[in-house]
């Protein structure tokens, strides 16, 4: 017996897919907002919430891989020429793995700098006088640009499929039938 | 009987557990009693997770690409020790030399394995 491949996602691959655009976003403009704050107290609560932002990213982008081995997806979209369809998949792993490390490195930044019991357990101590002391910030600091190259090069690859080559790519990443 | 491949993905799993152990302690403050590099400790953890996540299950799973990410790991551990004999070789600890000595043959267990398994499916 053949199987044939589905046309559209899972609509868990959709949830997870578009969970995980709402997250990155989320996290990109928090952190983005609280670069410019003073580390005091007023910086706890944001980055709090950034921190519990990353650590769900982290579960979430974990869970997406997870399902995308087990649940039956379409065949690559393809761009008609083999150079672009193999750059294609291989920002698809890089947008796995970048999205991984960016929250890899800030929890690693969290461990260096002591951030928990600070953050989340109110023990009083004060925050870090500059988080550019810790090696990890400076790793999250690397991964986040380059994150952002890659979601930049995706979503133009995906509106040049929508409206250049007219396949209707986006339809796939949506529920329906 | 559990498979060459399969024993490598156990070794990964457990050089992975232990570099974010290592990593994570030194991260938190622990002091081993020798002086390490800022960075070593996040190269440790991050490089661990990502060796449970990567590498240890695509032995388990026996994945074509096994091989290749195992020789992309062990390429990636080559190179941070050769940095460390080139650029840190004053600063550097005996015994994180040793520590990535011992990391590296580990890997070149793991790449035997999985030639081993390689050659008696062919």
């Amino acid at each position: 017996m053949t199987k044939t491949s589905p046309k559209k996602y899972h609509p868990i691959q959709v949830t997870l897919h578009w969970l995980v655009v709402l997250l990155v976003v989320a996290a990109f403009v928090m952190g983005k907002s609280m670069s410019g704050l003073p580390n005091d107290a007023n910086k706890l609560a944001p980055l709090a919430l950034h921190m519990s932002v990353g650590v769900f990213t982290l579960v979430v982008i974990v869970t997406r891989f997870i399902t995308r081995m087990k649940l039956p997806k379409p065949e690559h979209a393809s761009a008609g020429n083999a150079f672009f369809d193999w750059i294609g998949k291989a920002v698809h792993y890089a947008l796995y793995l970048l999205v991984f490390l960016t929250a890899v490195s800030g929890m690693s930044l969290s461990m260096q700098a002591g951030l928990v019991p600070i953050v989340f357990g109110g023990s009083g101590s004060p925050l870090p006088a500059d988080f550019f002391d810790f090696t990890a910030r400076m790793l999250h600091g690397f991964i986040v640009p380059a994150l952002l190259l890659l979601v930049l090069l995706h979503v133009g690859a995906a509106l040049y499929h929508q409206f250049m080559l007219k396949d209707n790519l986006l339809s796939r990443m949506w529920y329906g039938r | 009987m559990i498979s060459k491949m399969k024993t490598a993905g156990v070794l990964a799993l457990v050089v992975g557990v232990l570099s974010i152990f290592a990593g994570g302690m030194a991260m938190r403050g622990w002091n081993p009693g020798y002086s390490v590099l800022d960075w070593l400790p996040v190269y440790n953890f991050v490089m661990g997770v990502l060796t449970v996540f990567i590498p240890t299950i695509l032995l388990w799973r026996e994945s074509r690409h096994a091989g290749a990410s195992a020789l992309i790991f062990f390429g990636v551990h080559a190179g941070a020790t050769v940095l460390l004999l080139l650029a840190f070789r004053d600063v550097v600890a005996t015994q994180s030399m040793l520590a990535m000595t011992s990391r590296l043959a580990v890997w070149l267990v793991i790449l035997a394995l999985i030639r081993a398994s390689v050659q008696k499916t062919k």
